[in-house]
């Protein structure tokens, strides 16, 4: 009984323009009046309706409210009686006297069709859009339907004509039943009910018009495609390169924002038979999320996320907007036909609208925020293009709101087209977010040049950070008369804060120093190349390493921003004594025994700290450590510390300077590590030096 | 790795019957810590002349964190406005607490007891 006959199915497509040639020729359209009195409903004769097409056009007579028996063709429909009026099918009722009425409605008309000599009485018809849901009755029977009618009512978003085999029909009553659904909060409450009189005729000329009515739907839309495509090369681009480098956000973001609009086309851009709930439902986040990565680009673009303050504001009103649109995508999807909700979820639609309506402004804000910046050509392009767009957007969306109680009209001439091309239809919304899609492209583009200039130039100072550090550690040095030193320094990372120096003192002693300065990374590196060169004057003048220790501490007093460094100053003399003195640093191992200090405060922090001075004197065989914290506070992954227990049962085996580093390095390294071994060595032996520092990886 | 620093402060009364407050840490301390730290003593109201730091929380202290109890202490020393006290420290941070000299400027403690008594 009800069919929804898709046009493609409707015989040869080689024929239909040969029908629509028939169509304006072999018509003859009239109107006539059965019966005398002006109450009484008219009738529409169409004869000699043949291969062509003709509008059910003309006075309808129109009732609100439901009842079954108005299918009936006998059903008294006279003007002015029982309720029934005349309006057209060229507009909505909404337009024509009833402004935001919502519910059921029907519509009747009288007809009389005579098909053309020799044709066969086979009609279909072509309904363009009836507002939501209708039944479509002949002489009081079901004939078509289309879309579910409550409750749980459910309709296509956008769709394109509808083509019904209505088989033949003579005379008779057609009867419309609808049904609109309450209106939600961009509803003007001029829609309902047809906006365009019904067309029949032969099942040919009918998917005829259909195919053409689609082929012109396509043609306005070569414009929209064609950006949406460039929408999704954009996303593509972007998704790639930030793969590449994870840490370019703005490229995350450029994603998302190509990406929504894609979103946006397939629930209600392309005709998809999505139904009106889950396309609405599923586009007020999409449009957020739209948002909200626009916010964000900005934010990047136009240097606003060096205000901290802001870029906290935009991500919370990023939760607002994503909550309360998705809230409200929720709502939409709740049965409104309810009458038990209907008013609630207006109210909330209306709230939860307004909401993010106000936020919809933010992306002017944001440049306001700019104005005071100096920018690029192509920073202030995407400036210009974001306020033009969040402008017109603004206004056409705030003004379209509640319309229906203001009367304004100027939302609707603002989504009015400004201008054709080739047939489509460009409005300044679309002219405004072109614009600044293509401003965006190119001010990330820039982004992207500078981020990569910058990041070159990071490297490159890392390496003269390394090659610094490279100078600082010692790689070489001759042999300690009487001493086998062994030594080895390890960085957490491409540049450390650990040292250490042996420096001749007259050709016999020697002075060392180990020690660490707080912090990791370049910082502690520019503090160490201080410490250096600090303690290669000192040793000039004093040859005591708590004299050392104290002109040091000086020096570094108000130079290590809050942060200090520990040492161990320590000279070592050819008769075998050694002259210790200590800052805040782990204390040497003499053949596996701490050798004990005071504690002090470390270097840097107060002026007048005092060091004292240790001297034992070691014999052949006796095997001194120095070390630093990074190996006693090694961290497995369980949070467990080397701690000094490990160290000290570590020393006690008198391991060589590598083998100790790697015992904690396997352990769990978090800081750098540097071990120096000195063993005192019998008269006659060798003195030997090795040093082990890592080899730089290029950068 | 690093857990980040939570502070949290209570009061407790000495031996001798005073108010003492005390802010207890826990997590990770280390550079991005000084917020946290510096924030919770500066946040103590001016009466309160006796404060005890409890690190039985704590698992872990690197040298910027050390930097950052020494310039707390350095900051109470300077005024000698409050009397400070530590308690709750493992052995290891005991031992590198002792070196770095900070037992010069607060009473190194096993436990709050002893602490509270000394106070």
């Amino acid at each position: 009984m009800v069919r929804n006959t898709k046009a493609g199915s409707w015989g040869n497509p080689r024929h239909w323009n040969r029908g629509r040639i028939f169509s304006f020729a072999a018509l003859l359209v009239c109107m006539a009046v059965r019966c005398a009195g002006a109450q009484t409903a008219p009738t529409l004769s169409i004869e000699g309706l043949g291969k062509g097409t003709a509008a059910i056009g003309g006075p309808w007579q129109f009732h609100p409210g439901d009842d079954p028996s108005w299918a009936a063709p006998a059903t008294n429909d006279a003007t002015g009686q029982g309720g029934w009026e005349q309006i057209t099918a060229d507009q909505p009722w909404g337009a024509q006297g009833h402004q935001s009425y919502t519910g059921y409605a029907w519509y009747r008309k009288h007809l009389r069709l005579t098909p053309a000599p020799e044709v066969s009485p086979d009609f279909a018809m072509l309904i363009t859009h009836i507002d939501d849901v209708y039944e479509i009755y002949w002489n009081g029977k079901l004939i078509a339907q289309h879309g579910k009618m409550p409750p749980g009512p459910s309709w296509i978003y956008e769709e394109g004509a509808q083509t019904f085999g209505v088989g033949n029909l003579s005379d008779g009553v057609l009867a419309f039943r609808v049904w609109k659904a309450p209106l939600n909060s961009f509803d003007s409450g001029l829609q309902g009910g047809f906006s365009s009189p019904p067309l029949i005729g032969s099942r040919a000329a009918i998917a005829d018009r259909r195919t053409s009515a689609e082929y012109g739907w396509l043609h306005r839309r070569q414009v929209f495609f064609g950006l949406h495509s460039l929408y999704a090369l954009v996303m593509i681009l972007s998704l790639l390169l930030w793969m590449r480098d994870r840490s370019q956000r703005v490229l995350l973001w450029m994603a998302v924002f190509s990406g929504a609009p894609l979103l946006s086309m397939f629930l209600v851009g392309m005709r998809l038979p999505i139904s009106f709930n889950f396309a609405l439902g599923w586009l007020q986040p999409v449009l957020s999320i739209n948002d909200v990565a626009l916010w964000f680009l900005l934010l990047y673009l136009l240097r606003l996320d060096e205000n901290p303050r802001l870029a906290k504001f935009t991500r919370v009103l990023a939760v607002i907007s994503l909550v309360s649109t998705s809230l409200d995508g929720l709502l939409t999807m709740l049965d409104w036909s309810n009458p038990a909700i209907t008013s609630t979820a207006q109210i909330a639609d209306a709230v939860l609208t307004a909401v993010f309506t106000v936020i919809e402004a933010y992306p002017v804000v944001l440049v306001c925020f700019a104005l005071g910046k100096r920018l690029d050509l192509a920073r202030w392009l995407v400036a210009g293009c974001a306020f033009l767009s969040g402008m017109v957007n603004v206004t056409r969306i705030a003004l379209e709101q509640g319309s229906r109680f203001t009367h304004w009209t100027i939302g609707d001439k603002i989504a009015a087209p400004l201008f054709t091309i080739n047939g489509n239809p460009i409005t300044a919304a679309a002219l405004a977010s072109t614009l600044l899609l293509i401003a965006i492209i190119y001010a990330v583009y820039q982004y992207s040049r500078e981020s990569i200039q910058r990041q070159q130039a990071i490297e490159q100072e890392l390496r003269s950070a390394q090659e610094l550090q490279q100078v600082l550690i010692p790689e070489e040095l001759p042999p300690l008369p009487g001493f086998a030193l062994t030594s080895s320094y390890r960085p957490a990372q491409e540049v450390g804060g650990d040292f250490f120096q042996i420096i001749p003192l007259d050709g016999k002693s020697a002075m060392i120093l180990i020690g660490d300065v707080s912090g990791k990374g370049l910082r502690a590196a520019m503090a160490v190349s201080l410490i250096v060169g600090t303690v290669r004057t000192l040793v000039e003048t004093t040859t005591s390493p708590a004299g050392v220790l104290a002109g040091l501490n000086r020096r570094l007093h108000g130079r290590l921003r809050g942060g200090f460094a520990t040492c161990v100053a320590m000279r070592l003399d050819p008769d075998g004594s050694c002259t210790i003195a200590n800052a805040a640093h782990p204390a040497p191992f003499l053949n596996g025994h701490e050798v004990e200090f005071t504690g002090t405060l470390p270097l840097g922090i107060d002026p007048a700290t005092h060091y004292a001075e240790k001297t034992v004197h070691l014999r052949p065989s006796d095997y001194m450590v120095l070390y630093t914290d990074g190996l006693c506070e090694a961290r497995a992954e369980t949070g467990e510390l080397f701690s000094f227990e490990r160290v000290s049962d570590l020393f006690a085996a008198k391991p060589d300077a590598v083998r100790a580093t790697e015992a904690a390095v396997n352990f769990g390294q978090q800081d750098d590590i540097t071990v120096l071994t000195l063993t005192r060595l019998s008269a006659g032996e060798e003195a030997r030096t090795e040093i082990v520092t890592p080899v730089l990886a290029p950068v | 790795m690093q857990a980040q620093t939570k502070v949290t402060q209570r009061t407790a009364a000495s031996a001798s019957g005073n108010r003492v407050n005390v802010l207890a840490f826990s997590g990770d301390i280390s550079s991005t810590s000084k917020e946290a730290i510096l924030g919770a003593y500066h946040g103590l109201d001016g009466g309160s002349s006796r404060v005890l730091l409890d690190f039985t929380g704590v698992d872990y202290i690197n040298s910027s964190g050390i930097a950052i109890i020494i310039q707390m202490l350095l900051e109470a020393s300077k005024t000698g406005a409050r009397t400070i006290a530590i308690f709750g420290l493992s052995p290891h941070f005991r031992k590198v607490f002792t070196m770095v000299g900070i037992n010069k400027y607060a009473a190194l403690h096993v436990n709050e007891a002893a602490a509270l008594a000394s106070l």
